[in-house]
């Protein structure tokens, strides 16, 4: 694991430095997206518990 | 004159992507079947723990380094499967645990259903809108660096919370990262089908073993 981290460092940073930026209704619908997730796994953790 | 190449080049593109999205989901599936396989092969002989943790480490390194180095040939193809068969059988004995809990086979046939719709939601959204998710790169890339850290950290401390705050979060993050990598291979950003489906399989994967994680440590078992 410690390996894998020291591999993506530089990765993350090529990607932080050189990667597009996401616009305030782009990051919004991701922040959707991933409240659906949120909701989702909350409802099967419901289910689970019975 | 202009405009017929811009066409042509653009119908073409169009074709590509289209050649490297079905090829990634008819490999993917069959990777997922093998690896299905193998942990049902693996459940049914239970090899020791440390077997199992071989093959986890041989799947990773598999994929890691010895892919890069075939995923412009056939043998690629061969070696995917090697890769996500070792991971497979590596989570053999983890699935006879959760099966072994009296609601166990329930936990993981919802972790299972939860990761695919999940997968599919996610897959499904980005297809139809053919949005690029290019900008979460940076993101999620730290987040994973975070996410790693924080484990290995509880690989020491053993801090049940902190369980639970890892397995979420990955949770999250790979729905992030199929987000990325499915808006990558719509718009031409990622042209191997062998990459990304090697991709798509680790986020699957992960999903996977974080939503069991999770759903077992919540369901009081």
């Amino acid at each position: 694991m410690g390996f894998m981290i020291w591999r993506m460092i530089p990765v993350a940073k090529h990607w932080l430095e050189n990667g597009p930026k996401g616009t305030s209704k782009e990051w919004l619908n991701v922040s959707f997206l991933i409240a659906a997730v949120v909701l989702f796994v909350t409802f099967l953790i419901v289910v689970v518990r019975g | 004159m202009q405009n017929t190449n811009t066409i042509t080049r653009s119908a073409e593109s169009i074709l590509s992507t289209n050649r490297v999205l079905r090829n990634t989901y008819a490999l993917l599936a069959a990777t997922l079947l093998f690896s299905a396989v193998m942990a049902a092969v693996s459940m049914a002989i239970a090899p020791p723990r440390g077997m199992a943790m071989i093959a986890t480490f041989g799947g990773i390194g598999v994929l890691m380094f010895l892919l890069p180095r075939f995923e412009n040939s056939g043998t690629g193809i061969g070696i995917v499967f090697l890769g996500t068969g070792l991971l497979g059988f590596g989570i053999g004995p983890m699935l006879s645990a959760y099966a072994a809990l009296p609601n166990g086979p329930s936990i993981i046939a919802t972790a299972m259903g939860g990761t695919g719709v999940i997968f599919l939601a996610l897959s499904g959204y980005v297809l139809t809108t053919k949005k690029s998710f290019d900008f979460m790169g940076g993101m999620l890339m730290v987040g994973l660096i975070v996410v790693f850290g924080a484990a290995i950290i509880n690989i020491f401390a053993q801090i049940p919370a902190l369980s639970i705050v890892v397995s979420a979060a990955i949770v999250l993050l790979m729905s992030g990262f199929i987000l990325f990598d499915t808006g990558r291979i719509i718009n031409g950003g990622e042209t191997n089908y062998i990459r990304a489906t090697t991709s798509m399989f680790i986020n699957i994967f992960n999903l996977f073993t974080s939503l069991l994680h999770l759903l077992g440590i919540m369901s009081d078992d």
